[in-house]
């Protein structure tokens, strides 16, 4: 290797909470005033947008758990496609067998932190590119056991899924508040400890880990501790999207997944709760614009990615604090003028 | 044992190693453009397989065209160095100030742009791609040796060979001191962005080869890069990224591998060795490639 040891992290700015950390009487009261319009909101939509938006809360939760590790902690571990794949499969398959929904998501979500710690173990010792390449191996070998044990799962045939019901209310209706209870219970998650001590932990580890070892961090722990959230809310956003699609097939949850997810990441801004929804959203309005067009769809991801890497390196998430900037120093030049 | 050929059990098993061979020979090309990239830019290139389909693409065409298939395929690899060359001036340098996962990120986009233009300007019908040198084969000791496997196993020896050479000339120790010590090389006055434009162009220039060679004979479509690339970079990995003789056998092993496990396993599981090959390979030599912190850093 060359003599430099690569700093593959990506450049993330230190969110505002790590020096603020009281949430401020407004903010609390955004967030109040955005969930009670979410929870009212399938009064205003019918069923096809509450389908969009489900999907969009899917996308979004399957982004923050990639966020966790990406953007807390700056490993490039790819594997998160595979955590969701599995947490779709599984959570059906053990639904077919007999256990309840719930139970089977909590059966899988632990088992996946279990798959996160044996995919981790080794992972986190390793740095930048070989951690890049181990963990996408490690994802596309979760699915081609998927594809392999075809007796259990069908293969390439695809796999029919176990439709909940909601006690006699719209299935598209109790699925959108299902996804809605989900990314609430993450934001509680996030409020209590990504927030808290955890959250800055996870950050010193990625910012400056040179030092950490000195303060009494140990930084594979951490990492570890990362991947290991990350695979347990990917394989979670997993299950309920197999729920929401319907009808599985292992080709939806290939590399192809993996590359739609990092455009999540990176065009919705690494580290940032809102750069999640944002790219959640940019790639469903995408995909359903451009339904009819593969080909179109591809090279919009692929071009916004490479676009947005270059051009607005904190995504979506950082264009209004740009935009504020951009506006202040306008506005003060035109005070400068005038004066 | 004796197959419906009447082949015994030791000649079907060579049969396996020679597609295995030849299977390598376009995993350890990929491969080796990596290590090249790698050396001069210090990204992995996730484009790689990708990055050789304008020039395959464009060699078909020309075939079609009633071109003689040799000077189409040489035209198509001069233009794949082009194209490399040039995706590294628009969309690689401007990032390098960055850092490595915005350049990582970018190869990743590029896969998806790279093969969704080559769709929009060829269209997205299959082609068929007649190899110059036919279909037939050598019949030898009753033993059979199609001539498409001996060519690409051949190029893939002879590629490397050269380029083994290549790194002792001026431009291949400029690149090999670039890889070592960037900042020491800049100083003593090597122009690395001249040197990043060469080792891009020249890995796409062996991509576009090893594209045409994975599909002579058979057909080129869109899809036709996808499955190589993983199985180049697990050969890339074997060699630590940085050893082209490393990445050439890496790429050859598990070519054979491949096929081994194709005849004695099962057809399913031949995709999934060179995943568990890396899995097992990173686990075990772990100590070696951890990041080690050194002193002045802290």
């Amino acid at each position: 290797m060359s003599t430099t040891t690569p700093n593959t992290a990506p450049n993330v700015a230190i969110p505002d909470w790590v020096s603020h950390p009281k949430r401020s009487k407004q903010s609390q009261l955004i967030r109040s005033l955005l969930l009670l319009g979410m929870l009212i909101l399938p009064w205003f939509l019918g069923g096809y947008y509450i389908y969009i938006v489900s999907l969009v809360l899917v996308y979004t939760l399957s982004t923050l758990g990639m966020n966790v590790m990406v953007g807390w902690t700056g490993q490039i571990g790819l594997a998160v496609f595979g955590f969701f794949g599995l947490g779709a499969y599984a959570t059906s398959i053990l639904n077919d067998k007999g256990l309840p929904w719930v139970v089977a998501l909590v059966v899988v979500g632990l088992f996946a932190t279990f798959i996160g710690f044996v995919d981790g173990f080794p992972a986190v010792r390793l740095f930048g590119f070989f951690l890049a390449i181990a963990s996408l191996a490690f994802g596309d070998l979760i699915m081609r056991f998927i594809i392999e044990t075809d007796e259990i799962t069908g293969g390439g045939g695809g796999y029919p899924v176990k439709l909940l019901r909601f006690w006699g209310a719209n299935r598209e209706i109790g699925l959108y508040y299902l996804c809605l209870l989900a990314i609430v219970l993450f934001m509680v998650l996030y409020g209590r400890v990504l927030e808290r001590r955890l959250g800055r932990t996870l950050l010193a580890v990625n910012h400056i880990e040179i030092a950490t070892p000195s303060m009494g961090i140990s930084p594979p722990k951490y990492k570890l501790i990362a991947f290991m959230t990350s695979g347990s809310i990917a394989a979670i956003a997993g299950a309920i999207f197999a729920q929401l699609l319907t009808y599985l097939n292992p080709d939806m949850f290939r590399t192809s997944l993996l590359i739609t997810m990092l455009v999540m990441l990176i065009v919705g801004g690494v580290g940032s709760l809102w750069g999640s929804f944002a790219g959640a959203l940019f790639v469903v309005l995408v995909q359903e614009w451009l339904q009819a067009f593969a080909v179109y769809q591809r090279i919009v991801f692929g071009i916004s990615l490479m676009l947005c890497i270059g051009l607005l390196p904190g995504g979506l998430a950082s264009l209004s604090e740009r935009l504020k900037t951009a506006f202040a120093k306008r506005s003060g030049r035109a005070e400068g003028a005038s004066a | 044992m004796r197959d419906r050929r009447g082949n015994s059990r030791g000649k079907r098993v060579f049969q396996q190693i020679l597609s295995g061979l030849e299977a390598g020979s376009w995993y350890a090309l990929l491969a080796i453009a990596i290590v090249i990239v790698m050396k001069a830019t210090d990204v992995p290139n996730f484009a790689q397989a990708q990055i050789g389909m304008p020039g395959a693409f464009i060699a078909v065409n020309l075939i079609g065209q009633g071109w003689p298939s040799l000077l189409a395929m040489l035209v198509g690899i001069a233009c794949g160095f082009v194209v490399g060359a040039v995706i590294e001036r628009i969309a690689i340098r401007p990032l390098s100030a960055l850092g490595h996962f915005p350049m990582l990120v970018m190869t990743i986009g590029l896969t998806y742009a790279l093969v969704s233009i080559v769709t929009i300007v060829f269209g997205s019908e299959p082609r068929l791609f007649p190899a110059p040198w036919g279909t037939g084969a050598f019949e030898f000791w009753g033993l059979y040796l199609p001539y498409a496997q001996l060519v690409t196993i051949g190029v893939g020896v002879v590629l490397a060979f050269v380029l083994a050479l290549f790194f002792r000339t001026t431009w291949g120790v400029r690149m090999r001191a670039i890889s070592e010590n960037p900042g020491v090389s800049r100083l003593l006055g090597i122009n690395s962005g001249r040197v990043s434009n060469l080792a891009w162009g020249l890995g796409a220039a062996i991509s576009t080869l090893a594209m045409m060679l994975h599909t002579q004979g058979t057909v080129l479509a869109d899809s036709s890069a996808d499955p190589l690339i993983l199985k180049a970079f697990v050969a890339a990995v074997l060699g630590s990224f940085t050893s082209l003789t490393g990445a050439f056998i890496g790429g050859l092993s598990i070519g054979v591998l491949e096929n081994l496990t194709g005849m004695y396993i099962g057809t399913g599981w031949k995709e999934a060795v060179a995943l568990v090959i890396v899995v097992v390979y990173l686990f075990v030599r772990m100590p070696y490639l951890v990041k080690k912190i050194k002193p002045r850093e802290v």
